[in-house]
């Protein structure tokens, strides 16, 4: 053999030079190279790893890829091409010099990885470049064999005319589109058909790649199945050709690689469609007669007639145990009884993967339903004391617009996301709020509990924790009154104080999102002296990868003691401090103001505050609400001066629909600006005050269809604070 | 090396382009011969393992071409009739690259490439790119590829097509020293290569072997039928029909004229002794009746 390995040695180095000493391949180079220095600029925010895991990096072995199917083409049509194959299969040998070649395709086209990876170098910092870098040479090599070792497998007898290479190109392309297409990604089993690397989540600083499961494992596979089964077709083709015989193992080897693909993609499709329909906890439907979503826990009640009635958590005492192999949970709730009527048994909703161990009061677990049973009557008004152990992991799937499915809620070795959808701690089932079509809400506790929730970290994977709870210390959170709990852990997660405002992000996105931490800062302190009664000192801002599985998004609720503003990466880069378009409004503006307006009510009014789903009224589709934040933005716009507010009240104004009639809208802001002209800002704190106060019902019958009096009434109640 | 062929057969989708083919070549230069479409390149390109036969058996030397053919090639050297090279390499960087396919050690490569480049002609332009070359050269280049490793079997399809009469003169020289040790079989149209070089002829019509013998004894073949005659033009007319056309020359009205005939033409030509061109004209002209050939 040493003849074969000198013919292959020989192959390769001569097919090399050819490829790389042509004058396409130095300029197909620049060409890469300019596609990323120029057209893919605007990717400079993010991380090294982040370029290289998302669209750039994509784009990057697209582009590989790209250029094996024109050098393995051009590489493999050269000796038919020139009618050197007449003469060269005269020479002795069998497959070995059609492997070289091959392998020069290969290796001349995984060098266009090299662009990428100097963008992402450049980019920085060096830390996330390195760990990055193994996974996406080892994805881009994968990525590429395959083509490369098709297109030889079709051009190696008598080579390729120059009309199929864009052709070729195109199909090519073609499967890495067909992933976007509509039909495709729904079904996220065709991620796997995306050729261009499987799988495309958004990629979190926080936690990388939220790819579900094994399957970006599977999809290497099926991958490495499909380019071993295409070599070795070469292998036994060539041979079979040149020598009469089939290689013995050439035939076991390519039915084992055909079955490790066809295994992989089986597994793949498995874990993907098992998510479709086993594990979404809740369901939405569209009510067809009024088009209200409305959602639902997916599982039907197990346990005979679901309960019409429900028990409310007083008190969550939390505890998650992540210093053995599988998570442990320890949960004990006080329950109140809201109802008018003893109850013998009442239904908690908690995540089905999750494995009761041990109860205090007889339970059963079936799905994500528990249903215990009271030891003797549960009284109106009385409270009860549950003990819960559990354990087991928690995974759950969303899937993000245009994109695939992704983890959303999972606890892994370097880091943990709990949202409240996923029903890690036992939360109340709600048959009243199923009945109402609350949309993300499903989840809110009715009023809010008292919570103390401590983590006991694994030994070997500490990391830090965040949560919208208030810090306690650095594995215990507390709260006075929470109707939800999030949880997120990562080594990646910092925490900064930029004077009344925590910022919690990761730490690859500190730099990019702190401009509009900033902005919350300003707005926050603004905000604060038209809400006294509020007695917050620091608001909480997360800024993170995606929001999926939190109540109402944008507009997350507060806890007694701190505002909570939980905000994408996304959004906040373009938020910085020179942002003046309208989505500042929404995303800053409101997002503060919806935070101290539920807190000036949950102050006064008490848990009436919290009770859904006149919450969410309030801060999404009240007049009141929509008109008061137009107004404080453009007073925190105009830094209190009364000219300039009035000037931007009335571009307001003359911006609604409908022009400046005698709209709510109108009526109301400027209600709110006579108030400012007449009783400075005493007389407006003391006139929000007193329209935050004002119920749903208030407003439908006194005010919708009379806005004129509530101008009055707004005027009135500015002058009672004179 | 001795090669033997037993009922070769070879069909393409419509044609058969060999049937029944059966001889030996016991060594020395072979030459074969034939009209275009006889099939001579599909015998050669069976002979060098490039094409599977249909039917029949082939050895070259001990081994079989079907079920050895690595055996085969490591001994060959073969010249297509149509070829090419990668126009971007010098002839020494193509040659290097054959070398090291056909298994020459690397440190004979260097002198081995440098012979076979002085024995076509060739030593002066070896570090030329082979796109500047002519045809003629590209030739020359060929047959110096085939020599490399030394083959023992040296398989040349139309070696001297496009060869300037100097270099063809020097192609036989190449020729007479290789057959001393080695096979050489040798396709050509030129009935001269055959008569300068060959040892044995075969001659391949539609796909079988007419003739098989010496050049003499092709030769022979036309004993006692050709003839040398002058004739007006309106005589050759009337007999052309019955005399195949060896050449011809005109003279004062007349043409000169050397025919291959079982008679002689108008009783005015002078009989002449004939050469393997007339054995071979006569050979082909009877077409199926003259099947019973002499066999050595
Ligand atoms: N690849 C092919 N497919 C189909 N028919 C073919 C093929 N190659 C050759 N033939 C046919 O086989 C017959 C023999 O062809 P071959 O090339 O062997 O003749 P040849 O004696 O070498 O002719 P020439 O003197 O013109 O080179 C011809 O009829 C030819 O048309
Ligand atoms: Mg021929």
């Amino acid at each position: 053999m040493p003849n074969a390995s000198e013919r292959f040695r020989t192959s390769l180095r001569l097919a090399w030079r050819q490829i790389t000493h042509h004058w396409s391949y130095p300029l197909a180079h620049l060409i890469v190279l300019a596609v990323f220095f120029i057209a893919l600029r605007t990717a400079e925010d993010i991380s090294a790893k982040a370029i290289l895991e998302t669209i750039p990096g994509d784009i990057g072995i697209a582009l590989a890829s790209l250029a094996g199917i024109l050098i393995a083409g051009a590489s493999a049509s050269r000796s038919p091409g020139a009618k050197f194959s007449e003469l060269e299969q005269s020479f002795p040998g069998g497959s070995e010099v059609i492997l070289g070649r091959s392998l020069a395709s290969f290796l001349a086209s995984i060098l266009f990885l090299i662009e990428p990876l100097l963008f992402a170098a450049l980019n920085g910092p060096w830390d996330s470049f390195l760990s990055g870098l193994p996974i996406y040479l080892a994805e881009g090599c994968l990525t590429v064999a395959l083509p490369v070792a098709l297109v030889w497998l079709l051009a190696h007898r008598s080579g390729l005319p120059t009309w199929s290479y864009p052709l070729l190109g195109m199909v090519w392309l073609g499967f890495f589109g067909l992933g976007y297409l509509t039909p495709f990604y729904s079904n996220p089993a065709f991620g796997l058909l995306n050729f261009m690397r499987h799988g495309s989540s958004y990629y979190s600083e926080m936690w990388g790649r939220l790819l579900l499961d094994e399957t970006p494992r599977w999809a290497d596979l099926f991958y490495v199945g499909l380019g071993v089964a295409a070599l070795v077709l070469l292998w036994l083709v060539q041979t079979a050709n040149r020598l009469h015989r089939v290689p013995a193992a050439a035939p076991l080897l390519l039915a084992a690689s055909l079955v490790l693909s066809g295994f992989s993609a089986v597994q793949y499709s498995g874990i993907t469609s098992d998510w479709l329909t086993n594990h979404t906890p809740w369901v939405q439907t569209i009510d067809p007669a009024t088009h209200v979503p409305r959602q639902h826990v997916a599982e039907p009640y197990p346990f005979g007639e679901p309960p019409a009635v429900e028990v409310d958590v007083r008190n969550y005492d939390l505890t998650l145990d992540f210093s053995n192999e599988a998570p442990k949970f320890h949960a004990t709730l006080e329950l109140g009884n809201d109802q008018d009527r003893a109850l013998q048994e009442f239904v908690l909703l908690l995540n089905g993967r999750l494995a009761l161990t041990e109860s205090s009061l007889p339970c059963e677990k079936q799905g994500i339903w528990l249903r215990c049973s009271a030891p003797e009557a549960f009284a109106p008004d009385g409270t009860l004391r549950l003990e819960l152990s559990y354990e087991g992991t928690i995974h759950e799937a969303g899937m993000i617009p245009s994109r695939d499915w992704q983890l959303k809620d999972f606890i892994l070795p370097n880091g943990l996301r709990l949202s409240p959808q996923a029903a890690w701690y036992p939360i109340p089932y709600s048959p009243s709020l199923e009945d109402q079509g609350v949309r993300n809400d499903i989840f809110l506790l009715r009023k809010p509990a008292l919570v103390t929730l401590e983590v006991i970290q694994s030994a070997s994977h500490p990391y830090r924790l965040a949560s919208n709870l208030p810090h306690v210390d650095a594995n215990r959170f507390e709260s006075q009154g929470a109707t939800w709990i999030f949880l997120i852990g990562s080594p990646n997660l910092v925490e900064e104080q930029m004077g009344d405002i925590r910022l919690v992000t990761a730490r690859n996105d500190l730099e990019a999102v702190r401009g509009a931490a900033e902005r919350y800062r300003d707005i926050y302190e603004t905000y604060r002296t038209i809400f006294p009664a509020v007695n917050t000192h620091t608001a909480l801002v997360m800024a993170l990868g995606e929001e999926l599985g939190l109540p109402e998004e944008t507009h997350t609720p507060p806890t007694l003691e701190q505002p909570v503003i939980i905000s994408s990466r996304y959004v906040l880069w373009s938020m910085g401090a020179w942002d003046q378009s309208l989505s500042s409004k929404y995303y800053l503006g409101d997002a503060v103001l919806a935070e101290f307006w539920l807190l000036n009510r949950a102050t006064q009014l008490g848990d009436e505050a919290w009770s859904y789903p006149s919450m969410l009224w309030q801060v999404n589709n009240s007049p009141v609400w929509y008109a008061t934040s137009s107004f404080l933005w453009e007073y925190y716009e105009s830094g209190g001066d009364a000219l300039d507010l009035a000037e931007r009240i009335n571009v307001r104004i003359a911006d609604q629909a409908g022009g400046p009639g005698e709209s709510p809208f109108s009526q109301i802001v400027n209600g709110l600006l006579q108030v400012y002209q007449q009783g400075g800002q005493a007389g407006l704190v003391h006139a929000i005050n007193q329209l935050s106060l004002m119920s749903e019902e208030t407003y439908n019958t006194l005010y919708a269809e009379n806005p004129e009096a509530l101008r009055q009434w707004i005027v009135e109640a500015g002058d009672e604070a004179l | 090396m001795n090669i033997e062929i037993y009922n070769l057969s070879k069909s393409y989708k419509t044609t058969r382009a060999l049937q029944e083919v059966s001889f030996q070549i016991p060594g020395g230069v072979f030459g074969l011969l034939g009209p275009n479409g006889a099939g001579k390149t599909t015998l050669m390109r069976i002979l060098a393992t490039l094409l599977l036969p249909s039917a029949g058996k082939v050895r070259v030397g001990d081994w079989d071409v079907t079920r050895q053919p690595n055996e085969v090639r490591r001994h060959l050297g073969y010249l297509p009739q149509e070829f090419g090279f990668f126009g971007n390499l010098t002839a020494f960087e193509m040659l290097d690259y054959i070398a090291a396919m056909k298994g020459v050690p690397r440190n004979q490569r260097k002198t081995a490439i440098e012979s076979a480049l002085v024995s076509v002609g060739l030593e002066d332009r070896a570090r030329q790119n082979i796109r500047t070359y002519s045809g003629g050269m590209k030739q020359r280049l060929g047959i110096a590829q085939a020599l490399l490793g030394d083959p023992s079997l040296l398989i040349v399809d139309e070696p001297t097509a496009g060869l300037d009469p100097e270099e063809r003169i020097r192609f036989r020289g190449i020729m007479g020293q290789l057959g001393s040790q080695h096979t050489v079989l040798l396709s050509t149209h030129i009935v001269a290569d055959i008569e300068a070089s060959c040892d044995r002829v075969a001659v391949l019509q539609r796909g079988r072997v007419v003739f098989n013998g010496t050049p003499a004894g092709l030769a022979a073949i036309a004993q006692g039928r050709v003839w040398d005659v002058e004739l007006d033009q309106a005589e050759w007319t009337a007999l052309q029909s019955r005399y195949h056309l060896i050449s011809s020359r005109p003279q004062n009205g007349h043409v000169h004229l050397r025919l291959v005939g079982t008679e002689n033409p108008l009783g005015r030509g002078t009989p002449r002794s004939p050469g393997v061109e007339d054995g071979y004209v006569a050979l082909i002209s009877n077409d199926n009746q003259f099947v019973e050939v002499e066999h050595a």
